[in-house]
């Protein structure tokens, strides 16, 4: 099972990798041509044929290049969002199964809270209330305004977003395996030899829970790719013309009655791609197995 | 054991499978929500801002305002004004007074006779600041308006109401057209203490005097007018309620409708969705249900007669030859007819003599050559983006240009943006552009958009800024005449002016379509007034 | 249980209580402009700077926040800037609609999820559990708005088994909670399985059918009440991912429930609203959480959870 949803996984990575390779660029870049073209004479996308693989969308643009494209955006946000759930969820995961006591419980409240609160609902606030203000990283002193974060709706933000709503359940798991794995003799050995709090989770909880991370990070990737379909399907992720898969859904919508294909490809895509992520998640868990007791 | 149970899993999933296939139909199986009930069923995408007279200003929301309030004139089928809630007015022989007699039994769905008080108030209200009232320009002409705007007074001296069943509307200038704006539903009239019981929220608790109310509204949810029992003229109205339903897009409300679910397609502006314009006209199922109404409108392309090139007559001239006009209408679906001026046909005034420009590249390059442009010139159009229709007469103008050997590139830009870039002195040489009608009557398009003495450098209705003195007095002189047909005949001519001056590319005047089920009767179209509810009933065969 | 009772009580305020942070969190310090956002896109210079006097948004934000807060207690959720109705109004008209859809949407995917989890863990390995899962899996990657699109297109409009869109009467329920229970009914199969197999494997189990207890008894007195308990206790915390779903549901069978509200009020900057339908959910997952913890007790008043 894991070794299908490798392939996929390998797949779509080297699709949009090699993606200005695979698809004529051009047929995205030039708007008016593509209208004349990729109508018919209604004036009407056109279905999948001989010319235009997976047909035409609405402004005349080839559905198979724009998917290509998409692939992308859709799995760069993905991974993205997913590194960023992953470092958050796991630091403050391992923090508490670590240190446990008051340093637990406060942790694993602030996840409550964030768990109580819907990460869609929160993510479309957070990403629709985002109108331009700038995030000074740096001390006001210095001039370092190469680190600002701009807060407007683009790529960053919204695997920020995204990232942010999607990591408790990656903390609760976290927080159990390190619970358990901290009771065991090495751990004690270690501190009695004076090895640093910071020591002992690198070098000995962090490569135990490894299996575990890389199977919660292709879950998590799975759901941070339908997440971001979501939320460009709405239009608070990234703003057009990127070609999101969600998007492009979106698009599809006015037409769906004449071109049903507009919205059924990307569809298609979004689903290869998840099953492929929760394929590769799954199969890995079972392989890896004693540890992983993941829940999604 | 075992096999028992995947035994009756398989049935079942035949069993639903046939369910499934057995009522497979071709979506026109529609059968009424409301079986025969006289509930007319539509929807809209969101809410109304405002259900008051005198804030509502959109092709949506006035329907539904003139099915709770009524007022002194209306139109008849033929675009005559007959008296409505007035019994009969005059007008005095300089033009600047109307008297107005109105009808005794007429209250208001609080119970409340209407008086001519009302009618006082209802006005001032338009034109009181406080109200922010779109619709306070229109009546600006009334004596005293300006004073009481300003705070220097506290009434409108020119309205007056003698007695209760007189209302006197004096003007500082004759005006014919003025009676087209009290026609319109700013003037309907409004019950004084309601609103001062419900203050701002009058919009969302209406009362007034039309033949039916307001009993439910919940907003996001639906929006329920009933039939009022106490209306002074129940004949002819059939209907016993109204349910719309809020929520949803044009897709979902096409395919709401092909199910029975509505009886009205979509009442928004486009009346049927762009993408599924084609389908419907060749569905003949659907086809027999679409209403097809020329719209009082024009859609055109300005050329700023201050930028060069466009400052000269012979280059708008060029480039109005050089566009294939019939080419544009058909590439949007026949959807409008090929214009040769600025009235539309529906418009008293409307010169059917009118030639125009015909489609004559070789006569576009002479007119060209002769005005210094040998090798043509670059230049660019704004239209709206994410617009199709837009892009397909860019694009149609742009190959039309080319010919000629005129370079056009297109720029798009938002629906806001547009308005406010055509209206800035000195920004936009080429843009595309519409304008609809507020009344029948050639001034609302010729005086408002073409008259020089009303540039402005911003915000500018003319926004070719184009001025020729001698239209400026032709449309100044008719705006006080009081004899129609002389006034017609200065706004004809004002219109061969600028016809021949060509400001504008002038394109095509758009049709509105109404997609209504074969069970809704009573749809009488006409330019001002597409969709008058009221008149509407269900009646299935 | 009354100690129990207490103890998850004050957990709920204290849940609630972050919650409020996180929501003024964003109202306030995220925008470049609170009072701009407040005010509405098409608000003038005159009108920013007057509310940006009246919400005192000068004030240190802890200031800010203790007023907000001292509000919300008293059940001011706010205004609409909108529509200027009272937000708890507006959420408490919508509500019962979200909440229609959703415990339909629970019973359908119960309904499903268990007999099909029970099934699979019967035949573990056989061909039907491997399909059965494989489907589940599909299901649970389908994004729900595309699914919705393509089951209102297919089941809606070109058969007319179900009606399009809108709510006027519980048919109208039907299909919406079905596309939300295919999304979910795959993940839960597949938790009943792995439970039941869990329990299978267990000493009782055993003990029961060495005593010669028939194959159904000790399938559903023992095994399937002893799997189901932590699915009880997931389906309080997923009621926040159901919500999630919800808004999609709701948009595209323009139902008019909080989804569509929450929607429409992030188009329109609708800043007060945001927040009351953000605060108003948290407050249903935590209800929820409790209820459930409670029906958990209930059922095995064994089980102690950390």
């Amino acid at each position: 099972m894991a070794c299908i949803g490798g392939l996929l996984v390998l797949l779509l990575v080297g699709i949009s990798l090699f993606a200005p390779f695979l698809s004529d660029v051009g047929l995205l870049e030039n708007p008016l041509e593509q209208h004349s073209l990729g109508l018919n004479e209604d004036g009407l996308p056109r279905a999948p044929g001989s010319t235009f693989r997976l047909g035409t969308d609405n402004l005349g643009r080839d559905v198979l290049s724009r998917v290509i494209f998409g692939a992308r955006i859709s799995l760069t946000v993905g991974i993205v969002a997913m590194l960023t759930a992953v470092f958050i969820g796991v630091s403050i995961g391992a923090t508490a199964g670590y240190f446990g006591g008051w340093v637990n419980t406060l942790l694993m409240r602030c996840t409550d809270v964030m768990m109580t609160i819907p990460g869609l609902l929160l993510a479309i606030a957070f990403a629709g209330l985002m109108d331009g203000r700038i995030i000074h990283l740096h001390p006001d002193s210095l001039e370092w305004h190469s680190l600002d974060i701009p807060l407007k709706r683009g790529l960053i933000t919204v695997f920020l977003v995204i990232g942010i709503v999607s990591w408790t359940w990656i903390a609760r798991v976290i927080r159990g395996q390190v619970l358990s794995l901290r009771s065991r003799e090495f751990v004690d050995s270690a501190r009695a030899l004076g090895c640093s709090h910071f020591r002992i989770i690198l070098r000995h909880i962090m490569p135990n829970i490894l299996p575990t991370i890389i199977v919660l990070a292709s879950l998590s990737t799975a759901n941070t790719v339908l997440l971001d379909a979501g939320l460009s399907y709405l239009g608070v992720g990234v703003p057009p013309p990127s070609p999101s898969w969600g998007t492009m859904i979106a698009e599809g919508q006015a037409y769906f009655i004449v071109s049903p294909h507009m919205t059924i490809v990307p569809g298609i895509a979004i689903i290869l791609t998840v099953v492929g992520f929760n394929l590769l998640g799954q199969g890995l868990q079972e392989v890896l197995d004693p540890y992983a007791k993941g829940k999604r | 054991m075992r096999s028992n149970h995947l035994y009756i899993l398989h049935l079942v999933i035949i069993t639903l499978a046939c369910c499934i296939l057995s009522s497979c139909s071709d979506g026109m199986q529609a059968n009424r929500l409301y079986e025969d009930k006289n509930i007319l069923r539509i929807a809209v995408p969101s809410d109304p801002r405002s259900l008051d007279p005198a804030i509502a200003y959109d092709v949506v929301t006035w329907p539904l305002v003139r099915t709770i309030f009524h007022g002194l004139i209306d139109y008849d089928d033929d675009l005559n004004l007959f008296p409505w809630q007035a019994e009969s007015w005059t007008i005095s022989d300089d033009g600047r007074t109307l008297i107005f007699k109105l009808r005794p039994d007429v209250r208001f769905s609080n119970g409340r006779k209407v008086i001519a008080p009302d009618y006082v108030y209802t006005l001032e209200r338009i034109l009181d600041p406080t109200t922010k009232s779109p619709g306070q320009g229109f009546f600006r002409n009334i004596v005293g308006a300006r004073a009481f705007q300003d705070g220097m007074a506290d009434h409108v001296s020119g309205l007056k109401a003698p007695d209760d069943e007189t209302f006197i509307i004096e003007l500082s200038q004759p005006d014919l057209p003025f009676l087209y704006v009290l026609a319109m539903p700013f003037a309907y009239v409004v019950p004084r203490e309601e609103i001062e019981k419900e203050g701002s929220d009058f919009g969302r608790y209406p009362v007034g005097t039309g033949p039916f109310f307001l009993s439910d509204w919940r907003r996001g949810l639906i929006l329920r007018f009933k039939r009022n029992p106490d209306f002074n003229n129940p004949a002819g109205i059939k209907l016993d309620e109204i349910e719309i339903m809020i929520g949803g897009d044009a897709t979902v409300h096409m395919m709401m409708f092909e199910r029975g679910e509505l009886d009205i397609a979509s009442v928004t502006s486009s009346g049927i969705p762009d993408p599924d314009f084609i389908r419907v006209m060749k569905n003949p199922n659907l086809r027999r249900l679409v209403a097809t109404q020329s719209l009082n409108a024009l859609f055109y392309l300005s050329m700023n007669t201050e930028m060069p090139p466009f400052d000269q007559v012979k280059v708008r001239k060029a480039v109005n030859h050089a566009i294939d006009r019939d080419r544009i209408i058909r590439l949007i679906s026949d959807r409008g007819v090929v214009a040769n001026g600025v009235l539309p046909p529906g418009m008293p005034g409307f010169n059917e003599h009118l030639k125009g420009y015909d489609f004559n590249p070789e006569k576009a390059r002479q007119l060209l050559l002769e005005a210094g442009y040998k090798d043509g010139f670059k230049t660019e159009l704004m239209i709206v983006a994410q617009n199709s229709t837009e892009t397909k007469i860019g694009q149609a103008v742009q190959q039309d240009l080319e010919r000629v050997g005129i370079t056009l590139e297109l720029k798009p830009v938002t629906g806001a943006t547009r308005i406010e870039a055509l209206g800035h002195r000195k920004t936009v040489p080429f843009g595309t552009f519409g304008w609809y009608q507020d009344y029948p009557d050639p001034s609302n398009f010729l005086d408002v958009l073409l008259n020089g003495r009303r540039i402005t450098d911003i915000n500018s209705n003319n926004v070719s800024f184009y001025n020729n003195e001698k239209v400026n007095s032709l449309l100044e002189e008719a705006a006080f005449i009081t004899d129609q047909n002389r006034r017609l005949g200065l706004y004809q001519e004002a219109e061969e002016i600028i016809v021949d001056e060509a400001p504008w590319v002038f394109l095509y005047h758009p049709n509105m379509y109404i997609l209504r089920q074969a069970w809704l009767k009573g749809l009488k179209l006409n330019p001002v007034w597409p969709i008058r509810y009221e008149k509407m009933w269900i009646e299935k065969d | 249980m009354i100690k129990r009772l207490i103890h998850r009580l004050l957990w709920a305020v204290m849940i609630l209580w972050g919650a409020t942070v996180i929501t003024f969190i964003i109202a306030h310090a995220v925008p470049a402009d609170p009072a701009r956002v407040y005010a509405g896109a098409n608000a003038d210079a005159e009108t920013i700077a007057r509310i940006r006097l009246e919400m005192r948004l000068d004030d240190p934000l802890i200031v800010q926040y203790t007023r907000y807060l001292g509000k919300l207690i008293q059940g001011d959720l706010g205004t609409s800037l909108v529509t200027n109705e009272r937000v708890l109004d507006a959420i408490i008209l919508r509500f019962p609609t979200t909440a229609a859809l959703s415990i339909s949407a629970v019973i359908l995917w119960l309904l499903l999820s268990i007999p099909l989890g029970v099934l699979t863990s019967i035949y573990q390995g056989r061909f039907i559990d491997r399909t059965v899962l494989f489907i589940g899996l599909i299901a649970i990657s389908l994004p729900v708005f595309w699914l919705a699109r393509m089951l209102q297109y297919y089941l809606a409009y070109r058969t007319g088994l179900f009606p399009v869109a809108g709510y006027v009467n519980w048919t109208h329920i039907i299909l919406p909670a079905i596309t939300l229970a295919i999304v979910t009914t795959g993940y839960y199969a597949r938790l009943v399985h792995t439970n039941m197999l869990e329990v299978l494997n267990q000493e009782f189990v055993r003990v029961a059918r060495a005593k010669g207890l028939s194959e159904w008894r000790v399938l559903f007195k023992h095994v399937l009440r002893n799997a189901l308990i932590p699915v009880v206790t997931i389906l309080g915390l997923d009621v926040a991912a159901l919500l999630g779903g919800v808004v999609f549901t709701e948009n595209v069978f323009a139902l008019p429930g909080l989804g569509t509200l929450a929607l429409q009020s992030v188009f329109n900057l609708d800043v007060p609203m945001i927040m009351g339908v953000v605060l108003f959910s948290a407050t249903l997952v935590v209800c929820s959480n409790i209820i459930v913890d409670f029906i958990y007790q209930w059922i095995d008043p064994r089980i102690e959870s950390e």
